[in-house]
């Protein structure tokens, strides 16, 4: 049991990191509003949000619309339900922006918004404008108070994969290192560490194809499609075809010593070819949808709050010690098929 | 003390140089000697575009013509580097063993691949050209689509003569030959693709400028990888 603690923490890390993942709620968050136009005079808008508690809160419970820098007021104001919050608002016949966002504020959900493109009927959009009847909103927080996962529009619940998604692709990177150094050992003479190389493939291997399975699933929620030509998508695919060959290339040599050398260069070149399709083409290339990307933002930078990263630092940590885990059954299962042909 | 290992190191590199002069040109005479699989080389190079030609040009456009070429050339890169097995049997092998390290065979190889299939190539896109007129492209980028295709060449002939290398050892090599290629492709392909389609049809320098970016990194890469792997290949 001693030399096997860190499978005991591989597996209570993955429980821990499951449970988490799928029962912590999303911070209340604005979802959408029922209008896809604005007019003159007065219009009754119904704002929808997640995770919110506007019943609850109706004592505190504020709305406004934000006009470039300034609000105005909104009248009538019900709250429906937890979720849902109707008021009028009075459209003057001159705005100075375009760019509108109606806002709802309780204690518990702190602020929620949505900011979103509406088409203008009549009203006059003129920058020098000033807005007459604008109020200074007087909100106790913006801050929800509750614990959660990060509410972001296009994500929404699907944010969950990204523990399942990423840590893929450290355990990938983190097998074919292993089976990189094993390569370098092998060319150098040492044929014993073939075997490692081969382990160590497969299952990044298996790993690849998770990352590609959990990618696709999560493409299709947030891009609304299995597939696209992004080079973080086709590098990983690429990826996946190089170390399959790998194996193939290994089928077609007999000799035991020959194929440990000559699919130890090839294992060399392959991950040298990873790094490049991984990490290097997709942020120099200009077209990449993921975070982090071709300019776009990080996870890091505006997502990764301090509630994801008590769930995704130890699913990366849970599921690298599983992937040695399994890398280790198959380095024993190769070597019990080598001595079983022997 | 300093002239004489000067001199000496002088001597060394003119005697390497003169080596890598004759595999050069050993290597051109093979395939002078093989006109067979040159012509073929040549015959699917004309025929492929011949054919497309006889489809309907009128339907045809340019970014199917682009993808259509890129196809040809592909598949010229795979002709042109199986017609050289010739040189890699044993007998050829151990002539090469005598003749240059195998440092400085992968080298020459692949550069006279490369400059092979440069002219294959360009021969290609001149074809192109040719049966389905100009109008569809770009007419004043045509500098730098000569640079690009000396470059998508090169990095096809570099890694393909490396590949090329580990498959000969396989009990199938051109079955392993065509699964190791078109993996490792796969990148220049799309940088090919990229380049290609930005700098004769839509052009925009931003995707062009990677696109440069990862060809280049494409021939360096393999260059620098199948000189420091190479000699683990050789060893039979």
């Amino acid at each position: 049991m001693k030399r096997n603690w860190w499978k005991l923490l591989a597996v209570l890390l993955l429980l821990y990191v499951m449970v988490a993942a799928f029962i912590t709620p999303l911070v209340p968050g604005g979802l959408s509003i029922d209008i896809e136009e604005i007019h003159r005079g007065e219009q009754k808008i119904v704002l929808t949000g997640y995770n919110t508690h506007f019943q609850d809160e109706a004592a505190n419970l504020q709305c406004f619309v934000g006009v470039g820098t300034a609000y105005l007021p909104v009248q009538k104001m019900v709250a429906l339900d937890n979720q849902h919050v109707s008021f009028v608002v009075n459209w003057p016949d001159t705005l100075p922006s375009s760019a509108i966002a109606f806002y709802a504020n309780d204690n518990k959900d702190g602020s929620v918004y949505i900011s979103t493109a509406l088409k203008n009927k009549d009203i006059a959009i003129i920058s020098s404008h000033a807005l007459k009847g604008t109020v200074e909103p007087k909100v106790s927080s913006d801050e929800h108070q509750q614990w959660g996962f990060p509410f972001q529009p296009i994500l929404f619940e699907t944010i969950r994969n990204l523990m399942l998604h990423v840590p893929m692709w450290f355990s990938m990177f983190f097998l074919m290192t292993i089976g990189f150094i094993a390569s370098i050992r092998t060319m150098l003479g040492n044929y014993k560490q073939d075997d490692l190389a081969v382990a160590s493939v497969k299952v990044g291997l298996l790993f690849c194809i998770l990352g590609l399975i959990t990618g696709s699933l999560w493409a299709r929620f947030t891009w609304l499609t299995w597939w696209t030509k992004d080079p973080q998508l086709n590098g990983a695919l690429c990826v996946f075809i190089v170390y399959v060959a790998y194996l193939l290339l290994r089928n077609g040599l007999d000799d035991e010593i020959k194929r440990a050398r000559i699919s130890a260069v090839f294992n060399i070149f392959a991950f040298i070819l990873m790094v490049i399709l991984l990490m290097v083409w997709p942020r120099i290339s200009q077209d990449s949808l993921h975070p982090g990307k071709s300019g776009n933002p990080a996870f890091s930078k505006y997502d990764l709050d301090s509630s994801l990263r008590t769930v995704f630092y130890p699913a990366v940590l849970g599921w690298i010690l599983l992937s040695y885990w399994i890398f280790q059954l198959q380095l024993r299962y190769e070597k019990l098929k080598k001595h079983d042909l022997e | 003390m300093v002239l004489f290992t000067a001199s000496r190191y002088i001597q060394c590199y003119l005697c390497d140089m003169n080596k890598a002069i004759h595999l050069f040109v050993y290597l051109l005479r093979l395939d002078i000697k093989n006109q067979s699989a040159l012509a073929g080389v040549l015959l699917f190079g004309l025929s492929s575009i011949y054919s497309a030609y006889l489809m309907n040009p009128s339907v045809l456009d340019g970014q199917f013509l682009i993808t259509f070429w890129l196809l040809a050339i592909l598949f010229a890169s795979f002709y042109t580097i199986q017609k050289e097995d010739g040189g890699q049997n044993k007998g050829g092998q151990l002539f090469l063993y005598t003749m240059v390290s195998p440092r400085m065979y992968i080298s020459i190889k692949s550069i006279y691949t490369g400059l092979f299939l440069v002219a294959v190539n360009l021969l290609q896109w001149g074809l192109l050209l040719f049966f389905f007129g100009s109008d569809w492209i770009i007419q004043n980028n045509a500098g730098l689509v000569i640079w690009a295709i000396v470059l998508i060449s090169f990095a096809l002939g570099i890694t393909l003569s490396f590949v090329h290398g580990i498959s000969i050892k396989t009990r199938q090599p051109g079955g392993i030959l065509a699964i190791l290629g078109f993996a490792t492709l796969i990148p220049i392909l799309f940088s090919a693709v990229i380049l290609m389609k930005t700098l004769t049809l839509t052009p925009n320098s931003g995707e062009v400028d990677w696109g440069w970016m990862l060809i280049s990194m494409m021939i360096l890469l393999p260059f620098a990888l199948s000189n420091v792997l190479y000699p683990y290949l050789w060893r039979d």
